[in-house]
């Protein structure tokens, strides 16, 4: 009785198991893990550059900071769906995810809902080519997109989503894929921003844009690491110095102070007193906007 | 069999555990009132040997001038202290949602970030007890 209990017990469980490792991209079916391919030791410690990395909910902060700027919605901004057929291999897949989720942040500030579906199933295709999808309950997105009263739910579950699967690629030390995402995250951001700028410049937005370098700046070190086991980051690199080399004429000073913490109605407030001061100048900006949009529509083709 | 049994009980017990955590998740967000979930920190400590610091997790995230973040932090109700979520620079402690001179915890800190940078969230227990929480970063609108 006990032993058909327990196959009972084990024969769903290991189900389960297989559905977790099932291939569902087109082109996965014999890849190698890249766990096991790139085994060899980077310069620096995959600790240290998980804690840079770990940054995918920036879509939400700069969706909501295009969005209060009170800049009408362009669709024309957004990334092509159109070529999920050329991104066949895995660097590519996670470099798209992560533009196509900066992109899902700005359609679900706009209550872009219809066009949230397509940018879903895009991403599905994606995380599929992955084998991460199962991070995703695309069943569940789907409805709360088709309904106008949970758009809160959506952008937390989506935003939950990413984050579990990027938790789990850094885990299976599949970080090389998580820090591609993150560098599509950051393009499509920086994309984003710069295009809006064309159509409504303003000194808080030249300000958001400037901040990018002191993000570059950390994403660079990471993909000069990258390159040494993977080709594609060196690729990566030599675009991204190319932004970098218009923001390293943009000056970031800084204000020092201590931190005030004030309590109101029970509620901890603290006050940073440190202040970073940037100076870029519309020129920058132009340069910027150019050579973000070569890149990253090189990147979508 | 018993090495079966063992695995079942493992496989139940990891199983148990990710659902508490996934519970804190969503006790924490449904206590964000009007701020939106960015990102949560999963946590189980073990208790400190005696004489050594309090386990503590870490994490680094990049912040954004101009930008209200909130930190919270929501323990296991099976812990015995409550969980310490900070925030750090590179030059020290910015936040916290325990003031150890009153003794007090906040159930979250709000904070008006000024200079963009890499930031680091440290989640701790007082008094090094073991015990699991959730941290969860959120942007107030």
């Amino acid at each position: 009785m006990l032993k058909i209990g327990l196959l009972l017990f084990i024969i769903p469980v290991l189900f389960t198991s297989c559905q977790m490792c099932s291939d569902s991209g087109p082109d996965s079916e014999f890849e190698i893990p890249d766990s096991v391919m790139y085994a060899e030791t980077l310069e620096v410690s995959e600790e240290v550059m998980e804690g840079i990395i770990s940054n995918v909910s920036s879509v939400i902060e700069t969706s909501s900071f295009i969005r209060d700027l009170d800049v009408p919605y362009s669709n024309s901004y957004l990334a092509t769906t159109a070529n999920l057929d050329n991104y066949n291999t895995n660097f590519r897949r996670a470099l798209m995810l992560g533009i196509y989720a900066a992109d899902l942040g700005y359609l679900n500030m706009y209550n872009r809902t219809t066009e949230v579906l397509d940018y879903l199933t895009s991403i599905r295709r994606l995380s599929g080519g992955l084998n991460v999808d199962q991070f995703f309950n695309f069943s569940t997105l789907r409805r709360l997109a088709n309904s106008q009263d949970n758009l809160d739910s959506l952008m937390f579950i989506s935003m939950q989503s990413f984050n579990r699967m990027d938790n789990y690629l850094r885990e299976e030390q599949r970080a090389h894929l998580s820090a591609a995402m993150v560098a599509g995250v950051w393009l499509e951001g920086l994309y984003l921003l710069t295009q809006v700028a064309q159509k409504s410049s303003s000194d808080e937005l030249f300000d958001r844009i400037a901040e990018q370098k002191i993000i570059l700046d950390e994403l660079v070190i990471i993909f000069k690491n990258y390159g040494n086991v993977h080709p594609e980051f060196d690729e990566l690199y030599e675009e991204l110095a190319e932004i970098k080399q218009i923001f390293d004429e943009v000056s970031i000073t800084y204000e020092h102070g201590e931190p005030e913490a004030v309590e109101k109605d029970g509620k901890l407030m603290i006050i940073q007193k440190e202040r970073s001061i940037v100076n870029i100048t519309e020129e920058q900006v132009n340069d910027l906007t150019e050579t973000t949009e070569k890149i990253r529509n090189k990147l979508i083709l | 069999m018993r090495h079966i049994l063992i695995l079942l009980i493992t496989i139940l017990a990891s199983t148990a555990h990710s659902q508490t955590t996934d519970e804190l998740v969503e006790i924490c967000v449904d206590g964000l009132d009007d701020a939106t979930y960015l990102k949560d920190f999963q946590v189980e400590h073990d208790a400190a040997q005696p004489g050594q610091e309090a386990p503590v997790a870490r994490y680094s995230m990049v912040l954004k001038k101009d930008t209200q973040y909130r930190l919270s932090i929501c323990t296991s109700e099976s812990t015995s202290e409550k969980g310490i979520i900070q925030l750090y620079d590179k030059k020290g402690l910015v936040g916290t949602n325990y003031i150890e001179e009153s003794d007090t915890f906040y159930e979250f800190f709000d904070i008006q970030i000024q200079s963009t940078g890499v930031y680091h969230i440290f989640i701790s227990f007082k008094d090094g007890v073991s015990g699991a929480a959730v941290g969860v970063l959120s942007l107030v609108e």
